[in-house]
């Protein structure tokens, strides 16, 4: 360690003192008097101090001396303007600040390990083939993580596997240690002590926690024991779930409550860290699996193995590596999925096995939410970068002000090496400052985020954005990282200084050196980045300000203001036929009677909702054509709720709905898009269809109405049909004639004067749906919208503070000028000239790289191209505006200089 | 010891001190002022060593682990830092002496055979 010297000052001195000693002992001898022999001593030993001193330069690591000496200079220079300190701090701070939350967001969502222990051992199975897997029945398991893209990837991939397949698994003990399946049991109607609720859960092997290795926060977890359990099955709530509905009390074990009809017993409370595999999306319980069937039902047949419902993971032996395991479970799969009489694979489609890491746990915000937080990074990254430029041109025009005190410690024989280290730490105490302020900005700004990440999702997620110390890492290395880079070209260039002109007052005033700027050369160089790096963001914001323009107004068909959606599920509370098939006309009559309410229709999917049923229908005349068209069951009063206009035929009346207790509709209403897809310009009213195979065609179309859009904004209107929909969940449409927020209250009351214990899903309104569909865009619109302000905030006042610094040195030329005749002006037109050139150039560079990188936004953009001559004009108008003003100040403030005052102003 | 010697004296040459550092230390661990008179003995007074220049070599060549050091008692009884030849040090003299031996004979036939003293 150079930290610490090896011997110490003293033992040195010891060791001089010894020698002197020695020496006059010596000359003694030789004849010589005390006084003489030790004056000798001294006098051949030379300079003591200097020994010493040389002594003390080469133990000690001098550079920690210097370092604190730089520290304590440092703080006291920026403590001399702290007008300057402020603004420099500040703008990294919130450079860094913005970083480090996105980062956070990204670390939240990407980065973090699972918490259970040796997450690295944990994989997940995912399989890939060149065609479709035959099954009976499928469920896509979305959120899996695949290894690095594979260019010759197989058509078909995914990670639901068979019960079946999930038992030989587990059978493979030599290989694995554990072997846990796992399906999702959303929307759960919960009744505690008789209070009706919902809850997300999931269904679990017995080997689930176990193989994860997660012990209970209180109770037990469920175990192997469980999957057998008939009578009263175990149930384990999470963390927040046990604090939410139980107050936290610990009684909430052994309790019993009913899920979707079923008596459980609460065994355990999951550990506050595990929300479950997916990482910030929280489950409220998981119970056996082997409840399948009877508290949900994903499948006719658990022990059928062409029904693929099961995500399946596990926990590697000790010792077994990802590939032996792969190796060894692609033989049981290949096996499983080949075999028997009717394979759900052929050996030629290849069928493959992978077992992917499951550490960082599943990947379904970073698939929703991956696009937005690395565009925003970018983003972030850009701004950093121009508070960086901004803090350099600060820090170079303060160098050129300090550049007497630089001349005289030079003059004083200060190293240029030292006092450059000397400017660089006064940067980097400036951006550690920046730094740690930065960190307080970024928990509060991802707390945010967070929060509008969370209530954009479908259900309240969990985004743990503590700073961690990855986090706290991250921060510290931007700032240092910050700090050189806004400290270097200033010290540098600060300190190429000519001393005897620079000690001489006039220096400032030499005529030629101020106008060319050779000083400003840096300077310049940083103006110019400063406003290029401003128009890549600020066309990156227009651009996407534009898609969410387009996105928010365009036309969806159908009157999204005012409206209250409400889902109901009554069949999970056990509603069955005739109970069931009064219970949707009664409620639409209550809440049509809640004054304040317009009109009231239902509907099996509700617009925007992410997705519309598809169907394949049939026509007489071509049997062997089986178009695949958008399906969407309304219940009376739809249309008209909704205001879609009828363009022929008639809606649903009353009798429609009598027949939709038999199993094939008899009437349906078609699109707009439907109707000319079809049937051309001829009108479409009474023409018949088929909705199967070989089946005379019997459904009558009876009306057209208006095309919507259905399940998102960005897609396209496809061709829809509307039955009359039979008894069921669904939901209601509830148009209001004000704010229908003022009136949740009473529609919510409306519903438990029918059946209290029937609980709500999802009470929203109709513009909260929409905005929900298309929060990626408000995301990174309004959050890059507000970074390109910053930005060119920033950029403005590294414009200003250089232009005004150099009106500053230049009084007195400005004033030789004046006296010899130049009007203010002409003088007005200097500087102004010379700020506008900076811009114009860094306009031209920025639409340059603007051009080469907006097309990486394709993906993200809707009815504007990544070139888009209108963005590009606002954004650099608007930049010429803004940069024109920081221009304008200091140029008038030359044009004030009185002449004489300049010419005597030294 | 007269001003006049003194004057007389030569400077050592750049790098000279550390290989009569370790030269003298061949001959067993001695300590800083032991050095410095053996130096000035066996050089007959010829070379100006000065004192103090010594210790900041000495802590170099330590630093490099050429000699090793430790506290010891002189003949006369006194508390004194002895120096001893290391293995590397060792290695470190035979390389300097050749190179110096090298440099001598080169510098000597630029100079070409001596014509006597001045």
């Amino acid at each position: 360690m150079i930290f610490w010297r090896k011997r110490k000052q003293s033992d040195f001195t010891a060791e001089i003192e010894a020698h002197l000693e020695l020496e006059t002992e010596r000359l003694k001898e030789q004849g010589l008097s005390e006084g003489e022999a030790r004056r000798a001593a001294r006098r051949a030993f030379g300079n003591v101090t200097q020994a010493e001193e040389r002594f003390y330069e080469s133990g000690r690591s001098l550079w920690w001396d210097h370092l604190v000496q730089d520290l304590r200079f440092g703080l006291r220079m920026l403590r001399k303007k702290p007008g300057f300190t402020a603004i420099a701090v500040l703008t990294l701070a919130l450079g860094i600040g913005a970083n480090t939350a996105i980062f956070s967001l990204i670390d939240a969502v990407m980065l973090r390990s699972l918490p259970v222990p040796n997450p690295q051992r944990l994989v997940v199975f995912t399989w890939e083939a060149r065609q479709s897997p035959q099954t009976e029945s499928f469920y896509p398991w979305s959120g899996c993580p695949s290894k690095a893209s594979d260019p010759k990837k197989p058509a078909y991939t995914g990670c639901s596997f068979s019960y079946p397949m999930f038992e030989q698994m587990r059978a493979e003990k030599n290989i694995f240690a554990a072997v846990f399946a796992l399906v999702p049991a959303s929307s759960l109607g919960v009744s505690i002590d008789g209070n009706a609720s919902f809850a997300d859960g999931e269904l679990v092997s017995g080997d689930f926690f176990p193989a994860l290795g997660i012990r209970a926060a209180l109770g037990r977890v469920l175990g192997v024991s469980d999957e057998g359990a008939i009578a009263s099955p175990a149930v384990v709530i999470s963390y927040s779930y046990w604090k939410r509905q139980f107050g936290g009390v610990p009684s909430a074990v052994g309790k019993s409550i009913v899920v979707n009809g079923i008596p459980f017993t609460i065994v355990g409370v999951a550990p506050p860290a595990f929300l479950g595999l997916d990482p910030g999306i929280v489950h409220d319980m998981w119970l056996p699996l082997s409840t399948e069937g009877r508290v949900v039902r994903h499948v006719r047949e658990v022990s059928d193995a062409a029904n693929w419902w099961l995500l399946v993971g596990a926990r590697l032996k000790p010792r077994v590596t990802i590939a032996q395991a792969e190796a060894a479970a692609q033989v049981v799969f290949t096996r499983g999925v080949t075999s028997g009489g009717s394979p759900i694979l052929k050996r030629e489609d290849a069928p493959h096995l992978e077992l992917v890491n499951l550490a960082h746990g599943l990947v379904s915000l970073q698939e929703r939410f991956g696009d937005a937080l690395f565009l925003l990074m970018a983003a972030v990254g850009l701004v950093l970068l121009i508070a960086c430029a901004n803090v350099a041109s600060l820090t170079l025009a303060r160098a050129a002000a300090r550049e007497k005190e630089l001349a005289v410690r030079f003059a004083l024989g200060a190293a240029r090496g030292r006092i450059i280290r000397q400017l660089l730490t006064e940067s980097l105490i400036m951006a550690v400052a920046g730094g740690l302020l930065g960190i307080v900005l970024a928990y509060l700004g991802a707390s945010s985020l967070a929060a509008f990440l969370s209530s954009n999702w479908y259900f309240p997620l969990e985004i743990n954005v503590r700073p961690d110390l990855r986090i706290l890492g991250f921060t510290m290395a931007i700032a240092l990282l910050t700090g050189i880079l806004s400290g270097l070209a200033p010290a540098l260039r600060g300190t190429r200084i000519d001393v005897t002109p620079a000690l001489k007052e006039s220096a400032v005033s030499l005529p030629g050196t101020a106008l060319i700027g050779r000083r400003f050369g840096v300077g310049n160089v940083l103006v110019v980045a400063q406003v290029a790096l401003s128009i890549l963001v600020l066309v990156g914001a227009s651009l996407l300000a534009r898609t969410l323009i387009n996105l928010a107004t365009m036309k969806i068909g159908f009157d999204a203001h005012n409206v209250v959606l409400l889902s109901v599920y009554p069949e999970l509370n056990g509603y069955k036929g005739e109970r069931l098939a009064s219970l949707f006309p009664e409620l639409q009559r209550r809440l049509t009677a809640v004054p304040g309410v317009a009109s009231v229709g239902y509907s099996t999917f509700f617009f925007l909702g992410g997705a519309c049923g598809t169907q394949s229908i049939y026509f007489a005349n071509e049997p062997d054509q089986s178009p695949q068209v958008d399906v969407l069951n309304v219940g009376p009063n739809f249309f008209e709720t909704m205001r879609i206009p009828l363009l022929a035929g008639r809606t649903y009346n009353a009798r429609d709905f009598l027949d939709t207790s038999e199993k094939e509709a008899k009437v349906v209403i078609v699109n707009h898009t439907f109707a000319r897809r079809f049937f051309g310009k001829h009108n479409p009213v009474g023409e018949l269809l088929s909705l199967a195979k070989g089946k005379a065609p019997s459904v009558e179309i009876v009306g057209v109405v208006g095309d919507t859009k259905c399940g998102s904004l960005r897609g396209g209107i496809e061709p829809t049909l509307s039955f009359p929909m039979q008894p069921g969940g669904g939901t209601f449409e509830v148009r209001t004639a004000s704010d229908p927020k003022a009136l949740l209250p009473s529609i919510r009351g409306a519903l438990r004067s029918v059946d209290s214990n029937l609980p709500i899903f999802q009470l929203r309104t109709q513009t909260e749906q929409i905005n929900r569909t298309i929060f990626q865009e408000r995301l990174v619109a309004w959050l890059s919208g507000a970074f390109a302000l910053l930005a060119l905030v920033v950029a403005c006042i590294g414009i200003y503070g250089l232009l005004a610094h150099e009106v500053a040195r230049r009084t007195h030329e400005v004033g030789v000028r004046m006296a010899l005749g130049a009007s203010p002006l002409e003088v007005l037109g200097l500087v102004l000239w010379r700020g506008i050139r900076l811009v114009a150039l860094g306009v031209v560079i920025g639409i340059g790289a603007s051009l080469g990188l907006t097309r990486y936004l394709q993906s993200l953009l809707y009815g504007v191209r990544p070139i888009d001559p209108l963005a590009y004009a606002a954004v650099t108008i608007l930049l010429l505006i803004v940069t024109f003003g920081a221009c304008y100040l200091p140029a008038r403030r030359a044009t004030k200089v009185d002449p004489m005052v300049a010419l005597r102003y030294e | 010891m007269s001003t006049q010697k003194e004057k007389d004296r030569l400077e050592l040459l750049q790098g000279t001190l550390d290989l009569l550092i370790l030269r003298t230390l061949i001959f067993g661990p001695q300590h800083g002022q032991g050095i410095a008179r053996a130096i000035q003995q066996t050089t007959e007074d010829e070379l100006l060593v000065e004192h103090g220049a010594l210790y900041p070599a000495l802590q170099r060549l330590e630093e490099r682990g050429w000699i090793a050091a430790d506290w010891g008692t002189s003949a006369n009884n006194r508390k004194a830092r002895f120096y001893t030849l290391t293995r590397a040090g060792r290695k470190q003299l035979v390389k300097e002496t050749t190179k110096w031996r090298r440099l001598a004979a080169a510098i000597g036939r630029v100079l070409g055979p001596e014509a006597g003293e001045g």
